[in-house]
């Protein structure tokens, strides 16, 4: 069992194939502002490193967010053709999930927008997601304040732990999750201001 | 060159379109899914919320494309993108898509621009005859082109400011028609009287185009008659705007159609399906002995079929750039790549 991770949401992009316990390639690199440019070189690279092809893959763990609007959609674009292309099952999880996957305990997770707002969320020590919400990351805080506060970016007088990717829990956690590949849809979590009105 | 079956992805605007063309002249078969009746309540295209239902539609339109050309993935040979102009965000969903499947199955991507996709519609009906000018007028652009041969553009002129259907739309709004009110406006102007007093648009030696000035007529004259409380006859101001459009850019064709000595002449984009143009136009090309091009209605809005038009002849010219596709909002209509 294969499995394609793509996650192109968040500060960083993460391009992984795993198999079963095993990684066998893990690119990691900041996500600038060339991600639509350099995302089918990276994809390429990481199953040439795993000396694989695409038809070798059983499955595709791809963000839907929140974060990165152009982010989001490029990395569902791509999953979402490949998994349909290669008839193979596909699933979406969240960017908190990926973020807070090497904590085992309970984590408030902020990807800052326009500060204070924030994407924010809450997740327990199962990696399960109890809350996500975009809103002002003080008083989201200040709700669950006993616990650690996971972010790629510096919040102003507060103490934060850097996001630590495990990927095998993540492939295990959703071993047998999957999704429609013409259903799947992006959770950008916040609305458009053309929207609220 | 063999039988060329060319995948084809068009996702510059609010269309997410799909098609299948055989050697860049007959459709094998094209899914369209329009975002109309979502940007309507908002008055026009939201870029953010276009992006966003390319998003959602690609997939189901290239299954449903597939399932109903009976063809799979394994008999296409290439496969066409458009990489620009348009709304960034759009086309990056379409781009992305294309690089993707490109990528995956080992075919040649071929990235295609936007305008040259609205003059090869016209190929699909006919095959072009050369030299050419190809008239392009849409939403987004308003654009005289000099073609000596296939894939090779020369831009003689083009508008400064708002793109013709662009003012039909904001001239349509003034008019309290709803979104997208080119079409409606064009109805209109078909009951009416040439009765308003409007100027002629950038009436010149160039081949360029204005339209904002007579926009803003529009809007000062819908103001003042109100202000002496007058009631506006709507068929009738419709009307007039219409044959100013129109005839400015029937003249300034018809001008450059002399000045290069073409006597073909090709009509493209949405604004194509305007009636009183196509009937101007054919006109003045049946005095003049010109040979007139128009595409077909369904070819004249955006659409995947066009783009694997002029794919197949930017592949047989040489005239793309290999496995490079980088989406760009502005983009000339260039010469030669």
């Amino acid at each position: 069992m294969k499995t394609l991770f793509i996650d192109t949401a968040s500060a960083f992009i993460n391009v992984a194939i795993v198999e079963k316990e095993t990684i066998l390639c893990h690119h990691q690199e900041k996500n600038d502002n060339k991600l639509s440019e350099r995302i089918i070189d990276i994809i390429d690279q990481v199953f040439q490193k795993s000396q694989l092809t695409t038809k070798q893959i059983n499955k595709i763990i791809v963000t839907n967010g929140p974060g990165s609007f152009t982010g989001i959609r490029v990395g569902l674009s791509v999953a979402k053709t490949l998994a349909w292309d290669l008839k193979i099952p596909i699933c979406s999880i969240s960017t908190f999930q990926v973020m807070a996957s090497g904590y085992e305990e309970k984590t408030n997770i902020i990807i800052p927008d326009r500060l204070p707002m924030a994407f924010c969320a809450y997740c327990d020590e199962k990696l399960d997601l109890k809350e996500a919400i975009y809103t002002d990351y003080h008083d989201f805080i200040l709700k669950n304040k006993e616990i650690s506060v996971i972010s790629y970016a510096n919040l102003p007088n507060q103490e934060i732990k850097t996001p630590k990717i495990d990927l095998i829990r993540i492939i295990k956690k959703f071993s047998a999750a999957k999704q429609s590949v013409y259903t799947l849809e992006p959770n950008y979590l916040k609305k458009l201001a053309v929207e609220q009105n | 060159m063999t039988d060329k079956y060319i995948l084809a992805i068009e996702t510059s605007c609010d269309e997410t379109s799909v098609a299948i063309v055989k050697n860049g002249s007959q459709e094998i078969a094209t899914i369209t899914m329009s975002q109309i009746n979502i940007h309507g309540k908002f008055g026009g295209v939201v870029p953010e919320i276009a992006s966003r239902n390319h998003e959602v539609n690609i997939t189901m339109a290239l299954e449903t494309l597939f399932e109903k050309s009976g063809l799979s993935i394994k008999d296409i040979d290439l496969i066409a993108v458009t990489y620009g102009p348009g709304l960034i965000g759009s086309l990056l969903v379409g781009l992305i898509v294309a690089q993707t499947l490109a990528w995956n199955n080992k075919i040649t991507l071929v990235p295609v621009h936007h305008i040259a996709g609205h003059i090869y519609a016209n190929n699909l009906e006919n095959n072009l005859s050369f030299p050419l000018i190809a008239l392009v007028v849409s939403g987004g652009h308003t654009e005289l082109i000099l073609m000596q041969e296939d894939y090779s553009f020369q831009k003689i002129g083009g508008t400064l400011d708002d793109a013709v259907g662009e003012s039909y739309d904001k001239v349509a709004r003034i008019l309290g028609l709803e979104y997208p009110g080119g079409p409606l406006l064009d109805k209109l102007a078909q009951k009416g009287q040439d009765s308003y007093s409007l100027p002629i648009p950038l009436d010149d030696d160039s081949f360029d185009f204005s339209f904002s000035g007579l926009k803003s007529a529009v809007i000062n004259l819908v103001h003042n008659e109100k202000q002496r409380g007058k009631t506006i006859i709507k068929e009738d101001l419709a009307t007039s705007f219409q044959k100013r459009v129109v005839e400015i850019l029937v003249k300034k064709t018809m001008r450059a159609m002399q000045q290069y000595q073409v006597k073909n002449l090709v009509l493209a984009g949405g604004v194509a399906a305007n009636s009183e143009l196509r009937e101007t136009l054919k006109l003045a090309c049946l005095k003049n002995n010109y040979q007139f091009f128009q595409p077909k209605f369904d070819y004249c809005t955006d659409n995947a079929t066009m783009i694997g038009a002029a794919a197949y002849y930017a592949y047989k010219t040489g005239n793309y750039q290999k496995n490079k596709a980088v989406a760009k909002s502005v983009e000339e209509l260039k010469n030669k790549i």
